[in-house]
């Protein structure tokens, strides 16, 4: 119940077009020229003082992007985008290497306080003692800071922005960058491959369980400029470890661009949870403005008996493209995938999972909850599929849409394919309004309607929150709350 | 006028077959402005994987030739055709059309009852200038409109019925629409026309079928519009050679309380794609379901678009395939709720079982809704037959060899229970127990 009331004060105190983390930061900033050419790939390579196999990688797939065409198959409409009318590289103006934290910048030190974002340990888990977050910072494009990295590095694991990985660790780099999601696999990857500006590298060596919750916030900052994130986290055999990527934006008129790459990779035994709270700029009430959101998520379950846990909350950005994905490679491995997809105003989701069973007795369970609201469009896509060699494949799909309100739309678009009879793929999909009975109920018992909502939608997607490391379920009823402002009354 | 393919492109055996077949079209009927529906099809050529409405049914790598347009039988020949009369046992009045052409000596139409009139699009076409420019005209602002299989027929048809039940009015026994086929490696287009009056009520049984190791593409449209409060019921039996190609179309648009009850059962074909496009009027009633038994080395679709125009309307989807051997289900459902279709209730189930190691199953089950206050839900699975199930069966001394029969008759049992006339139920079970039993003892 006091979850439930603090998802009404926020609906409460925040007005829909006073985004909350609608700020900027005023902070110089070094970039590329406008527009995107080989020389500004060069350009962005060097900066980050890449080896040469490195430019190498960048410049083949930016030839690749020059043949492709952009996917239209979406539900989702947006104005043409112009690729040449976007920076794709911003960062922040660099002191060379801050030692600790009293070096960095306090205007960013302030953005991420303003964020509730401190980097300091015990304010991130907010009351939660004992628990432990390192938090890799991005700033735009470029990680400012990284914490915690000597605990870590006592249990061997690496856990440092992807350019930093490229040049300490390039073997690692070099065997598994663009193995799970290649440079051609779609549009928006092969950009982010030609122009990715940096990321996080997480390696968690054989049997390590990682000793606490890896963190990334992301900020876009900059004006117009695209951010292409890349992440890369391999857990080694019977390793462990869960990893939290939460995102907030400044308010912008102007459209921006975020295509990211995000690949895992589990050997036997090894589990990787990765958890998803997206809140970027949905626009204003109008449909103007607002991140566009072209994300390619796939996790890789290469030795037997590992697993892969996508769970997300999205409740902004203007348009969501994103299928965090699980190939089940290795005999008796798993995938999940959780969602919560909140969609308002003019929003326009687009989202869901792929599932490819290719080992014997591979299993994936699938739960999604969209809510749409005001004039927004929600689709759940998904894809299972199973090789003809997953013997005892099983795989289970439950979709549930909730409507509110007479001008937005809900849409389910799975795809199910079996070709092995001893498979088991199930999937269910409901959609429907809040139902009178239970408002009724609700407001019988002194609740007033917004209230009432608020409750039934928690209700609704408790079965997603409950998959999320606590200090992030917080955080995501809270935004869920404030994402249905005004849809309600 | 466009009537090529787009220049673009190279184009595929059959697709250049059917573009010589389009320029010696037989002009017997006239006026119907083919060349629009042709100019449609030509536009995209043959639809493929991209295509996401034949995402799992790729027809431009699937069919290696398209075979000329069937040229009329003589009458003997489509005597010998004529085939089994399966629905015997109703004694319904019978339409035959072979390879295509209407056979008046082979028909029975009377009896029907005052206010039912049947006659071909020929002799309509003569007589009733509101059938004219035919061609481009289907089901406008529907799925239907741009599906290329649509426009092929559309372009090609050789003939066809018009069905029209007048207002109140009551077909005093069923209407069986026969298509068979002299075994001539052809191609056969036929577009019905059926017109169901307020209040009138109506019995269909669509037959098709061609002798086993012909090579025959048959296509049929059939366009129904059913009025306000009619009723009417629609048995579809499908039984191609297993070297053919059956692709069926019924684009209907069911009015404020009317009622349709939709039955289809797929067996044979290389390659069948059935396909239901249905609009829904304010209250209306769409019932469909369909049976599929795949098997050797064959790819059976099952496409539904569903439309809730109008509020209060409520669509029960079932559809359930058998698949063996090689062969590969499909299943594409789509129900879409329009705004003003609220308090829609809908419900689509799609359940295939495999019953050998290379048989495949592809679902689609969509929901596409823009209405709140709606009640919508789908389901679909895809396994082999429950080992529980066989192991109780056979604990209660059911043969093994005889409890996987049983078991693949009870899963399709669920959409045949539902025809509601004892006569065309039992015609249709046996043909599937044949189709089971013909699989022989696997236990």
């Amino acid at each position: 119940m006091a979850a439930v009331k603090e998802t009404v004060d926020q609906v409460r105190a925040i007005d829909v077009d006073q985004y909350k983390y609608g700020f900027e930061t005023d902070i110089e900033s070094e970039r590329a020229r406008k527009g995107l050419g080989e020389d500004v790939i060069r350009f962005i390579s060097a900066k980050k003082n890449e080896p040469e196999w490195m430019l190498e990688w960048r410049l083949d797939a930016y030839k690749r992007w020059l043949t492709m065409e952009e996917p239209t198959w979406a539900r989702v409409h947006y104005p043409q985008i112009d690729f040449q009318d976007i920076y794709y590289y911003a960062a922040p103006k660099s002191t060379p290497g801050p030692k600790s934290l009293d070096e960095v910048d306090p205007e960013l030190l302030k953005t991420y306080e303003k964020l509730g974002i401190p980097l300091r340990e015990q304010a991130v888990l907010a009351g939660v003692e004992g628990a432990k977050v390192a938090v890799d910072a991005v700033f735009d494009s470029v990680s400012v800071v990284t914490t915690f990295r000597e605990e870590l590095s006592k249990h061997g694991i690496i856990f440092c922005s992807i350019s930093e990985a490229m040049r300490e660790h390039p073997d690692l780099v070099k065997k598994y960058l663009g193995s799970v999601v290649p440079v051609t696999d779609n549009y928006y990857a092969t950009l982010n491959s030609a122009v990715f500006s940096d990321g996080s590298f997480v390696y968690i060596p054989e049997g390590v369980r990682c000793p606490m919750e890896l963190s990334t916030y992301f900020r876009i900052n900059e004006k117009k400029t695209g951010q292409f994130e890349r992440t890369l986290i391999i857990a080694e055999k019977g390793s462990y470890v869960s990893y939290l990527e939460g995102c907030t934006a400044p308010q912008r008129d102007e459209n921006q661009l975020h295509a990211a790459v995000v690949e895992l990779v589990a050997m036997e035994d090894a589990e990787i949870k990765y958890s998803t709270v997206q809140n970027w700029y949905p626009g204003d009430k109008d449909g103007k403005g607002g991140i566009y959101n072209f994300v390619t998520k796939r996790g890789d379950c290469r030795g037997d008996r590992s697993k892969i846990s996508w769970t997300q909350v999205e409740t902004g950005s203007a348009i969501t493209w994103k299928y965090p994905s699980c190939i089940l490679r290795g005999d008796d491995s798993k995938g999940e995938f959780y969602s919560i997809a909140v969609s308002n105003g003019r929003q326009q989701v687009d989202s869901g999972t792929k599932m490819i069973h290719l080992g014997k007795r591979t299993s994936s369970r699938i739960i999604s909850k969209g809510i749409s609201a005001g004039h927004s469009q929600n689709t759940y896509r998904g894809q299972v599929k199973v090789n003809r060699k997953a013997d005892g494949a099983r795989s289970f799909t439950n979709c549930d849409s909730l409507l509110i309100g007479h001008d937005c739309g809900a849409h389910t678009v799975p795809y199910l394919e079996s070709g092995n009879p001893r498979a088991k793929v199930e999937h269910e999909a409901t959609t429907s309004k809040i139902s009178d009975d239970q408002l009724f109920y609700c407001i019988s018992r002194g609740l007033d309607p917004e209230e009432a909502v608020a409750l039934i939608v928690n209700g609704f997607v408790r079965d997603v929150l409950q998959q999320l490391p606590m200090e992030f379920a917080v955080e995501a009823q809270k935004l869920i709350g404030v994402s249905l402002e005004g849809s309600v009354g | 006028m466009n009537l090529v393919l787009a220049p673009d492109r190279r184009r595929t055996k059959a697709e250049e077959a059917l573009e010589a077949a389009f320029r010696r079209i037989d002009a017997e009927l006239p006026d119907l402005d083919r060349e629009t529906a042709f100019a449609r099809f030509a536009a995209q050529g043959l639809p493929h994987r991209r295509v996401e409405a034949y995402h799992f049914t790729d027809l431009r790598s699937m069919l290696a030739s398209a075979p000329e347009p069937a040229a009329r039988p003589s009458l003997d020949a489509a005597r010998a055709a004529l085939g089994a009369d399966v629905f015997a046992a109703v004694k319904p009045a019978r339409a035959v059309f072979v390879d295509g052409w209407f056979v008046a000596d082979l028909s029975d139409l009377a009896g029907l009852g005052d206010g039912v009139s049947v006659a071909t699009l020929a002799a309509t076409m003569a007589s009733d200038g509101a059938v004219r420019g035919l061609g481009a005209r289907v089901a406008p602002g529907t799925a239907a409109e741009t599906d290329p299989l649509v426009s092929l027929v559309s372009a090609f048809f050789s003939d066809g019925l018009v069905l029209r039940v007048a207002d109140g009015a009551t077909m005093a026994r069923p209407l069986e629409i026969r298509h068979v086929s002299t075994g001539v490696s052809a191609s056969a287009f036929v577009r019905h026309l059926v017109e169901v009056g307020e209040g009138a009520s109506a019995t269909v049984l669509e037959s098709h079928e061609s002798p086993e190791g012909s090579v025959v593409h048959a296509h049929t449209l059939v366009e129904m519009t059913v009025a306000a409060k009619a009723k009417v019921t629609w048995v579809d039996r499908q039984r191609e050679s297993h070297d053919g190609a059956r692709f069926s179309t019924l684009a209907v648009a069911i009015g404020d309380h009317a009622a349709l009850d939709h039955t289809v059962a797929t067996l044979g074909a290389k390659i069948a794609r059935t396909q239901v496009f249905a609009t829904l009027g304010a209250h209306a009633d769409l019932q469909t379901r369909g049976a599929t038994l795949a098997k050797g080395r064959t790819h059976a679709d099952a496409t539904l678009v569903v439309e809730h125009v109008g509020p209060g309307a409520t669509s029960r989807e079932l559809y359930k395939s058998a698949v063996d051997d090689e062969a590969t289900s499909v299943f594409q459902g789509r129900i879409t709720v329009q705004p003003a279709a609220q308090q829609t209730d809908g419900r689509m189930g799609a359940h295939a079982v495999l019953l050998s190691d290379r048989a495949e199953a592809k679902a689609k089950p969509e929901l596409e809704i823009f209405a709140d206050d709606v009640a919508c839900a789908h389901g679909a699975t895809v396994a082999e037959i429950d080992e529980t199930l066989k192991f109780y069966l056979m604990s209660r001394g059911i043969p093994a060899d005889e409890t996987e029969r049983l078991l693949i008759h009870a899963f399709l049992g669920e959409v045949t229970d539902a025809i509601s006339d004892e006569g065309v139920r039992t015609a249709i079970e046996g043909e599937i127990d044949g189709w089971i039993d013909a699989r022989g003892n696997r236990p």
